[in-house]
C-alpha cells in the first residue's frame, strides 16, 4: 500500500522536474534550431530568473504572477542584449560563437557570486497545504508549478504558431535563405529568439526558486540536464525537447526514489551517451550540427 | 576480361523514395564512361553509392573482382578507386603544392613513425612524392600557382586541382563529380581533353557524372543513361544521341520543368 | 561548422632555412633564459607562478592537439584530473615512487581515450563537446562521491613529492627543472608529430574532412591518436602536477579548469603550439597581478577570453606577425 503512494510522489515529482526540464530545453533547442548557437550560457539565465524572483517575491513582495512576468521581461531584455553584442559576431563561426558563451557564462555566474554572494537563499512556498485525493497528498506548490509551466508552455506554442513573429522564427530555423528571400529580418529574428529562450529559462528558475533555493551556482544543474534532454530529443527539435524533457523529469524522480539521487544523475548521464552511440542525431533530432 | 567496376542491381530507398532502383552497369578498365540523365535521375545517388559515400539498400558493387560495399571511403581509396567532389574541392588554407601531398598521402610509401624521427628514409621518400606531385601540377597547368592557397584560386583551377588531389592517390578508377560544372565552354573542353590525355598516358579508367552534352558525347566510350532511379539505355555515344527512350526522358523533363 | 576556422594547429611545413636557423636561436636562446631564471630570483611566489606557467602550458598545447583535428574538447580537466588520481593513489596506496606513477597516469588515460575516443569521435561537432562536457561532469560526480577510494570532498593530503634517484623534488626551485624538462619534452614531441605526416593527416581532416577521408586518410584512426596523446599527455602533467601541489580534491581540476585551457588556446593563437604556450604564459600569472579583486579571477578570463574572440580571433601570435614584417610571403601556408 505504501507503494502506490511513493509511486504517485514520485510521478509529482517527476512532473514537476519534468517541467522544469522542459522549460530549459526547448529554449535551449530554439537557439540551436534557429540561430546554430550552442548556448552554454543558457544556466546563468535561469540562474538571473531565479534571483529575480527572489528579488520580487521574498525584498519587495509584489504577487508572485508579476514576478514570474518580470523575470522573463528583464532577463528576455538582456537577453537580446547579449545576443545583439556578444553573439551576433560570431554568426559566421559556430564555434567561436560556442565558446563565446562559455565566456559569458563565466561572466555571469562570478558576476552574481559578486554581487550577492555564494550562499543559497531559500524562498517560501508561493501555496502551501495540499491537494487530497483518497490516499494521495500533493502538495498545492507543486501543483502551481506543474500549472504554471504548462501555461507558459502552451503560450509559447500559440505564440510560434500563430503570430506572424513565430512564424518568422519557424521560417528561420527551417532556412535561412528563404526566410531571407521572403522578406523577413533575420537581424530581428535572432535577437527576439534569443530573448525567447532565455525568457523561458528565467522562468523556469522562478518557478523553481521555492523548490530548490536561490544561489548563484543554482544554473549549473538545469543546463546540464538541459544538454541531456536535448541531446536525447535531438538539438533543434522543440518536440523532442518535451518529450525528452517529461521523460528525463520521470526517469530522474524513479530511479532518485530508488536508488538515491547520485546514482540517478549517473545513470541519466550514461543513457545519454548510450543513445548518442545508437544514434547519433538524438532520437528525434534534426540534421546534424 | 573482368571488369574493373561491377555494379550489380543496386537500390538505394530514402525512407518511402526509390532514388535508384535494380541498376547495374560494368566498367573495363580501359574505358571512360559517362553517368547521364536529366535532373533527378539518381545519378549522384549512384556515383555516392558506388564510391563508398553511402551504402545501397540491396545489390552489390565488386571492384577488381572484390566486394567494397560497406567498406569506408578511405579504404576504398587504398584498392584504387577515387572520386572528386564537386563542391569543397580542396583545403583552401593550404598551399596547392600542400594539397597535392595530401591527396598523395595514401601513396607516399613513407612510415608514419619514421616521419616523426624525420629519419633520412622518410624524409627521401617524401622528396619523392614531391616530385611526383610537382609533375602532376605541370599536368594539369598548376604550376604558377605551387605556393598560393588553394582558396584563392579560379574556379577552374580549383577544379584542376581536384582532379590533381585525386590523381595523386594513383587511382585505377577515377570518378569525376560533375566536373565541367561552372566553366565556361573553352575551360570545358580543355578539361575534356586533359581528361582524355591522362586515361591514356596514365591508364586510368574514368567514370564521371555530367550534364554537359557535348562533352560526354566527345570524351566517353560509353554511356549509361538514368532515369528516375533505372537505368534506361546504355552504348556508345551514337547509339545513345538516336536511342528514344533516352530522347523522351530529355524530352518529358523539359516538359515538366 | 568550421572548427578548422577555430583553433588548427598549422606549423609552417618548409621554411627555407634561413629563417629555420633563427627559429633555431631564437630557441635556444629563451631555453638559455628559462634555465637561468630561477637564479635570478630567489622569490618563492614567483617561483611557484612560473612552475603553473609551464604546467598550464602543457595541458593547453595537449588540448591544441586534439584541437588540431577540429575537434574540440570540453572534458579536458578530467584527464587532468583522472591521471592526477592515478598516480596520487598509486604513490599513497601501493607506494609506488611517483616517477612511475607519473608515467602509468598518461598511458591509463591515453588508453582511457582510445577506448572513449572510439565511441565519441563518431560525433561531429557540437555532439562532441558537449558529450565531452558530460562526460567530464560525470568524472567529477564520481571523484566526489566514490568516497572510499577518493576521499570525496575532503581529498587526498599528504601526495608525496617526485624522487628522482632518491633525491626529492621537494623545493619549488627543483621542481622547476623538473617541470621545464617536461614541458620542453611535450613540446618537442608535438612539434615534431605536427611536422611529420600525423600532422598533414591531422591538418587535412581539419580543414575539409570529406576530402581527407576520400584522398584515403583514415580519419577516424587519426582523431583518435590525436585525442589519446593529447589525453594522455594531459593525464601525465596532472599527475606532475599533483605530486607539486600534494594535495588533491574533486576541486582540483574542474570544468572551469577545462574552460581555461580553452581560453589559453583561444587567447594565445590559432597555432596550436606556440598559441597554446603564448596564451598559458601570458593567462596564469594574471589573476594573481590583479589580486585586488579577490573572486573575480574567473571573470576577468571570461573577458579577456571575449574580448580576444571578438577583436584579436587570431590570438597573441597575431599581434606577433604585425610587428614581423613577412619576407617572401609567398613561401608556406599561412595557418
Amino acid at each position: 500500500m505504501g507503494y502506490s503512494i511513493l509511486l504517485a510522489q514520485a510521478a509529482l515529482n517527476g512532473l514537476v522536474i519534468g517541467a522544469m526540464y522542459t522549460l530549459m530545453a526547448v529554449g535551449f533547442t530554439l537557439t540551436f534550431g534557429i540561430m546554430r548557437v550552442v548556448n552554454f550560457a543558457h544556466g546563468e539565465f535561469y540562474m538571473l530568473g531565479a534571483f529575480t524572483g527572489f528579488f520580487t517575491y521574498v525584498c519587495w513582495d509584489i504577487p508572485f504572477v508579476v514576478c514570474l512576468l518580470i523575470a522573463a521581461l528583464i532577463v528576455g531584455i538582456l537577453g537580446m542584449l547579449v545576443e545583439r553584442t556578444l553573439i551576433q559576431p560570431f554568426r559566421a563561426d559556430e564555434m567561436s560563437g560556442m565558446i563565446a558563451t562559455l565566456a559569458i557564462s563565466v561572466i555571469i555566474q562570478n558576476g552574481a557570486v559578486l554581487l550577492w554572494g555564494p550562499q543559497p537563499r531559500p524562498m517560501p512556498d508561493i501555496v502551501t497545504g495540499s491537494l487530497a485525493i483518497g490516499p494521495f497528498s500533493f502538495s498545492w506548490s507543486r501543483l502551481v508549478v506543474i500549472a504554471a509551466a504548462a501555461l507558459i508552455f502552451a503560450l509559447f506554442w500559440l505564440f510560434m504558431q500563430r503570430t506572424r513573429l513565430g512564424r518568422a522564427m519557424r521560417a528561420v530555423a527551417q532556412d535561412t535563405e528563404t526566410a531571407l528571400i521572403q522578406g523577413i529580418r533575420v537581424n530581428h529574428v535572432y535577437p527576439l529568439a534569443f530573448g525567447v529562450s532565455v525568457a523561458l529559462a528565467a522562468l523556469a528558475g522562478a518557478l523553481m526558486g521555492p523548490v530548490f533555493s536561490v544561489s548563484p551556482f543554482v544554473g549549473a544543474t538545469p543546463m546540464l540536464k538541459a544538454f541531456v534532454v536535448v541531446i536525447l530529443g535531438g538539438l533543434g527539435s522543440v518536440p523532442g525537447a518535451v518529450v525528452g524533457g517529461l521523460v528525463l523529469g520521470m526517469i530522474e524522480s524513479f530511479t532518485a526514489t530508488i536508488f538515491g539521487s547520485l546514482v540517478s544523475d549517473i545513470l541519466q548521464l550514461l543513457l545519454v551517451i548510450l543513445i548518442l552511440l545508437v544514434r547519433p542525431s538524438g532520437l528525434l533530432g534534426q540534421r546534424e550540427a | 576480361m573482368t571488369a574493373l567496376l561491377e555494379v550489380d542491381a543496386i537500390s538505394r530507398r530514402f525512407g518511402g523514395l526509390n532514388a535508384l532502383k535494380d541498376v547495374s552497369f560494368a566498367i573495363q578498365p580501359n574505358e571512360i564512361i559517362g553517368l547521364i540523365g536529366p535532373n533527378g535521375a539518381g545519378k549522384t545517388t549512384c556515383f555516392n553509392v558506388v564510391s563508398g559515400v553511402m551504402r545501397p539498400s540491396s545489390g552489390a558493387i565488386r571492384f577488381k573482382g572484390r566486394s567494397i560495399v560497406g567498406r569506408t571511403p578511405s579504404q576504398i581509396v587504398s584498392e584504387g578507386l577515387v572520386r572528386t567532389f564537386q563542391a569543397t574541392t580542396v583545403f583552401p588554407q593550404s598551399t596547392v603544392i600542400e594539397n597535392v601531398m595530401r591527396g598523395a598521402f595514401t601513396t607516399a610509401n613513407v612510415s608514419m613513425i619514421g616521419s616523426i624521427f624525420n629519419t633520412s628514409a622518410s624524409r627521401t621518400a617524401l622528396a619523392e612524392t614531391e616530385a611526383r606531385c610537382d609533375l602532376l601540377l605541370e599536368r594539369l597547368a598548376l604550376t604558377p600557382f605551387r605556393e598560393r592557397r588553394a582558396g584563392e584560386l579560379s574556379y577552374g583551377a580549383q577544379r584542376r586541382l581536384g582532379v590533381a588531389i585525386a590523381l595523386a592517390a594513383k587511382p585505377v578508377l577515377l570518378m569525376l563529380d560533375e566536373p565541367v560544372a561552372g566553366l565556361n565552354p573553352e575551360e570545358a573542353a580543355d578539361f575534356g581533353r586533359l581528361i582524355r590525355q591522362l586515361h591514356e598516358s596514365e591508364n586510368i579508367a574514368v567514370l564521371l557524372v555530367e550534364h554537359h552534352m557535348r562533352l560526354v558525347m566527345g570524351l566517353c566510350h560509353r554511356l549509361v543513361v538514368l532515369d528516375h532511379g533505372e537505368k534506361i539505355a546504355e552504348g556508345s555515344p551514337v547509339e545513345i544521341r538516336a536511342n528514344r527512350k533516352v530522347i523522351e526522358a530529355y524530352l518529358g523533363a523539359e516538359e515538366a520543368a | 561548422m568550421d572548427a578548422s576556422g577555430v583553433i588548427a594547429g598549422h606549423v609552417e611545413q618548409r621554411a627555407p632555412s634561413r629563417r629555420r636557423w633563427r627559429f633555431a636561436v631564437a630557441g635556444f636562446v629563451l631555453l638559455a633564459a628559462a634555465l637561468a631564471l630561477p637564479q635570478l630570483t630567489t622569490n618563492q611566489f614567483h617561483l611557484h607562478l612560473a612552475n603553473l606557467m609551464l604546467l598550464n602550458a602543457i595541458f593547453a598545447v595537449s588540448l591544441g592537439l586534439i584541437a588540431s583535428v577540429g575537434q574540440i574538447s570540453l572534458g579536458h580537466a578530467a584527464f587532468v584530473a583522472a591521471g592526477a588520481y592515478i598516480s596520487a593513489l598509486a604513490a599513497m596506496n601501493l607506494k609506488i615512487p611517483p616517477i612511475f606513477g607519473i608515467l602509468i597516469a598518461g598511458l591509463v588515460t591515453g588508453f582511457a581515450a582510445v577506448l572513449l575516443g572510439k565511441v565519441l569521435l563518431r560525433l561531429r561537432g557540437v555532439y562532441f563537446v558537449l558529450v565531452t562536457f558530460l562526460a567530464g561532469q560525470v568524472f567529477t560526480l564520481v571523484a566526489l562521491n566514490w568516497e572510499s577510494v577518493t576521499h570525496g570532498a575532503n581529498g587526498l593530503v599528504g601526495i608525496p613529492a617526485i624522487s628522482l634517484f632518491g633525491f626529492p623534488l621537494a623545493t619549488r626551485l627543483r621542481f622547476y627543472y623538473f617541470a621545464l624538462a617536461a614541458f620542453v619534452l611535450v613540446l618537442t614531441f608535438v612539434w615534431a608529430l605536427m611536422r611529420s605526416q600525423y600532422g598533414r593527416a591531422f591538418r587535412s581532416i581539419a580543414e575539409n574532412i570529406r576530402l581527407a577521408e576520400s584522398s584515403g586518410i583514415d580519419v577516424s584512426h587519426y582523431q583518435v591518436v590525436a585525442f589519446a596523446l593529447g589525453s594522455g599527455i594531459a593525464g601525465a602533467t596532472g599527475a606532475i602536477m599533483v605530486h607539486y601541489i600534494r594535495f588533491l580534491s574533486p576541486d582540483s581540476f574542474t570544468f572551469n579548469d577545462s574552460v581555461a585551457y580553452i581560453t589559453m588556446l583561444v587567447v594565445g593563437g590559432r597555432t596550436g603550439l606556440i598559441g597554446g604556450v603564448l596564451g598559458a604564459l601570458f593567462l596564469t600569472p594574471l589573476p594573481e597581478f590583479l589580486r585586488g579583486f579577490v573572486g573575480a579571477q574567473h571573470i576577468i578570463y571570461g573577458v579577456i577570453l571575449l574580448a580576444v574572440l571578438l577583436f584579436l580571433p587570431n590570438g597573441l601570435v597575431s599581434l606577433g606577425r604585425f610587428f614581423v614584417r613577412r619576407s617572401g610571403a609567398e613561401t608556406e601556408a599561412s595557418p
